[in-house]
């Protein structure tokens, strides 16, 4: 079954007299269950791309269906609530409240939930998608209490709490360093097989990429090659070099 | 909502040291609000009493009515109203025939009561009565005080170097010293419990003091009246001219005593003091119209009694053309009413000017704290955009996210209000106590304040929230 559908969508941005083609015309299907990654270069349209997936933006033409619903024309205070529910976000700089508690983050979701959870079951639900990331001993630490690889499992807690069909991480690893980015990669990798959550990972790295069982190649809006992978299932760091390059700033679209 | 709470707390409690100065600028305000009002309340309160305790409230009630003719509008003298003598009459004194007719004044008097009239009947005049001192109490609303007096001679036991015989007896209630502003020069009023029981005991004036007892200190002397023997508990200056009561002695004693000494159970005049000079005339017919009631006059009858206010009974002695005296007597109540009514209201509107004025400032000082709340929810705002967008991202609302910073901006304003608060009442206590300046409390200003602090909080919190409420998720997520 096809969690994502998008047929011919476009977004044009209009920023005083220039027009910026962020997306061209791009159509693609993910099915229940697969790890794409989506991969080009500063300026590609991956970004962009990543906000219309995740329903923070809507696109200028084209239809967008997520889980046999069309999304495309629905209103920011319908989209707040499919993003809650359907998506979970996984971010590059983590995006964890400072001076809050790992349990307190993890909740941050539900409180938006309806129908209205108690705090009781908030902080049920927060603890146990903690210990699913094996971070059960670490429920009441402040972020800065915690290293980055931790981090980025408080993050990904905080995308599974609801239960979502979807994962989008917009370079979950640009923070982190190769054993780490592994970590995260493996984690990940678990997810989709054990729990069939279907992931869209958006990175930059070649090597980060070939995590997915799919790999979308985007140049200038469009979509420029879509090709199945086999994902990569060795996770020792030395056999593999893939931070020589300098990483280019994530300016992207943006 | 508790889980708002709980963010706007800690928000604020990150922003520890910006929070503290708005707070502070947010409670000056408050303190404010509360300083003016307890001000402003006071000092219309003092104009209040002070109009109150210089206008006309005090009503005498007596018998026999006293009332001139009124003068027709052609200059004439309507004649129709006859007078009677002061002290009037006991139902004894009309049936014993000789006694009236030993007095010439009173005969002539008499015939003014049973001559026909030309107009309005009138009927004798009764002392008043026991249940009409207690009508007045319990139906006569508005009133403050009432009390009653009773005078006459009586004839002294021996007293041994007092030349004196006879001695005049005055009696009261405890409410009277106050309504005739009696001066305690030396010793102790005469207590409620002895004017309930009628105890033997008086109250003279220094001059009567120095007549009976040169050589010594008159507290606590005795004198033998009729066979009691009364002791003086107090030197009082009664402000009343001396002369004949020092020659008679005048003894001031309870009530219940005086009635025992002179044999009588009426009252010569009964005291009502209004509770304010608004409500004087008022109180003045309301008595009129339960007395008449009372007394089954019927309506073609004029009263046999008389009810006045204070300078209705100072009137005649002006010296004015008596004609004139007449017809501004007649008229006084509603006159003086209307020339202190007139001064009250310009001593209001003063007093209502300053308030306003001060609200003015008070009011001020709290639009500076809500332009501070404003401030501090906008750098907020922008400070915490990232962290907007990462709620958005999860699922925030719009609403959501105005309700958060609406919450916070309301928390920071009332709690800046319960500090200022605070600091308003401990100014007015410090005011009042202190610098004995007139102060009210009035709880209902407390919650105003309160209220107002919030409402600052809603009306300076809504714009920084509506920004936030308004942030692209995009953007917001991407801001550093």
């Amino acid at each position: 079954m096809s969690v994502i559908t998008l047929e011919n969508i476009k977004k044009t941005y209009y920023l005083g007299d220039n027009t910026v083609n962020a997306l061209r015309d791009v159509t693609l299907n993910v099915e229940e269950g697969e790890f794409v990654a989506i991969t080009g270069p500063s300026g590609s349209g991956k970004s962009t791309l990543m906000h219309i997936l995740g329903c923070l933006d809507r696109p200028t033409s084209g239809k967008y269906m997520l889980n046999g619903n069309d999304v495309s024309g629905l209103p920011m205070e319908a989209l707040a609530e499919i993003r809650n529910r359907q998506i979970g976000f996984v971010f590059q700089g983590f995006n964890l409240l400072p001076r809050t508690t790992a349990t307190e983050n993890v909740e941050v979701p539900l409180l938006y939930s309806r129908p209205v959870l108690t705090s009781a079951e908030r902080k049920d639900m927060a603890l146990s998608a903690l210990s699913s990331m094996g971070l059960a001993d670490r429920v009441d630490h402040h972020p800065s209490q915690l290293s980055g690889g931790q981090q980025q499992r408080v993050a990904i807690a905080r995308a599974l709490v609801n239960n979502p069909a979807i994962i989008l991480a917009d370079e979950p690893t640009g923070n982190l360093d190769t054993k780490t980015s592994i970590e995260v990669m493996k984690l990940l990798q678990e997810l989709r097989k054990e729990k069939g959550i279907t992931i869209i990972l958006i990175t930059h790295e070649p090597e980060i990429a070939a995590y997915g069982t799919r790999i979308i190649s985007m140049r200038d809006g469009l979509v420029v090659s879509d090709e199945a992978n086999t994902p990569r299932e060795d996770f020792d760091e030395t056999r593999t070099a893939y931070k020589a390059e300098p990483v280019v700033a994530a300016a992207a679209v943006e | 909502m508790l889980i708002n709470l709980r963010m706007a707390l800690k928000a604020l409690l990150q922003n520890r040291l910006q929070a503290m100065l708005t707070l502070s600028g947010m409670s000056i305000g408050v303190a404010m609000v509360v300083l003016v009002s307890g001000l402003g309340l006071g000092a219309q309160q003092q104009i209040e009493s002070q109009i109150e305790s210089a206008g006309p409230t005090l009503i005498t009630v007596k018998a026999g009515n006293f009332r001139p003719p009124s003068i027709t509008t052609n200059g004439q003298q309507d004649n129709s109203g006859g007078e009677l003598a002061e002290g009037s009459m006991s139902e004894d004194d009309l049936s014993n025939e000789w006694a009236i007719e030993e007095d010439a004044a009173l005969l002539a008097a008499r015939e003014r009561i049973t001559a026909v009239r030309q107009t309005k009947n009138r009927s004798p005049a009764w002392l008043l009565r026991k249940e009409e001192r207690s009508y007045i109490i319990g139906n006569v609303s508005n009133i403050r005080a009432v009390a009653s007096s009773i005078a006459g001679n009586v004839t002294m036991g021996n007293n041994p170097g007092i030349v004196m015989r006879t001695a005049n007896i005055y009696g009261f209630e405890s409410a009277w010293p106050e309504m005739h502003s009696w001066e305690l020069q030396d010793g102790r009023l005469i207590s409620a419990a002895e004017h309930e029981s009628g105890a033997p005991v008086m109250l003279i004036t220094r001059a009567v003091a120095e007549r009976l007892w040169p050589q010594q200190p008159a507290l606590e002397q005795t004198l033998n009246i009729a066979g009691t023997t009364l002791q003086v508990v107090g030197l009082i200056e009664d402000g009343e001219a001396t002369g004949s009561s020092i020659i008679v002695p005048r003894l001031y004693i309870p009530m219940a005593l005086a009635q025992t000494l002179l044999g009588r159970t009426d009252y010569d005049e009964i005291k009502v003091r209004s509770n304010s000079v608004a409500n004087t005339t008022e109180v003045v017919n309301a008595i009129k119209t339960g007395l008449r009631e009372l007394r089954q006059i019927p309506e073609d009858t004029v009263d046999d009694f008389r009810v006045e206010s204070q300078s209705t009974s100072a009137m005649p002695s002006m010296g004015m053309d008596p004609r004139l005296a007449r017809a501004v007597q007649s008229n006084i109540v509603e006159f003086e009413q209307e020339a202190w009514e007139e001064m009250a209201l310009s001593l209001r509107q003063a007093g209502r000017t300053f308030t306003l004025l001060l609200s003015a400032a008070a009011a001020v000082s709290l639009l500076v704290g809500g332009i501070g709340v404003m401030n501090i929810m906008l750098v907020s705002v922008a400070a915490r955009t990232r962290e907007i967008g990462l709620r958005m991202a999860l699922g925030a609302r719009m609403k959501d996210v105005l309700m958060q910073f609406m919450v916070e901006a309301v928390t920071l304003a009332a709690l800046g209000g319960l500090v200022g608060l605070v600091l308003g009442a401990g100014g007015l206590y410090i005011a009042s106590n202190g610098l004995q300046w007139a102060t009210a409390i009035n709880p209902s200003m407390f919650m105003l304040s309160i209220t107002m602090a919030a409402l600052t909080g809603i009306i300076f919190g809504f714009g920084p929230a509506r920004r936030a409420a308004q942030l692209d998720p995009v953007v917001a997520l991407k801001s550093e």
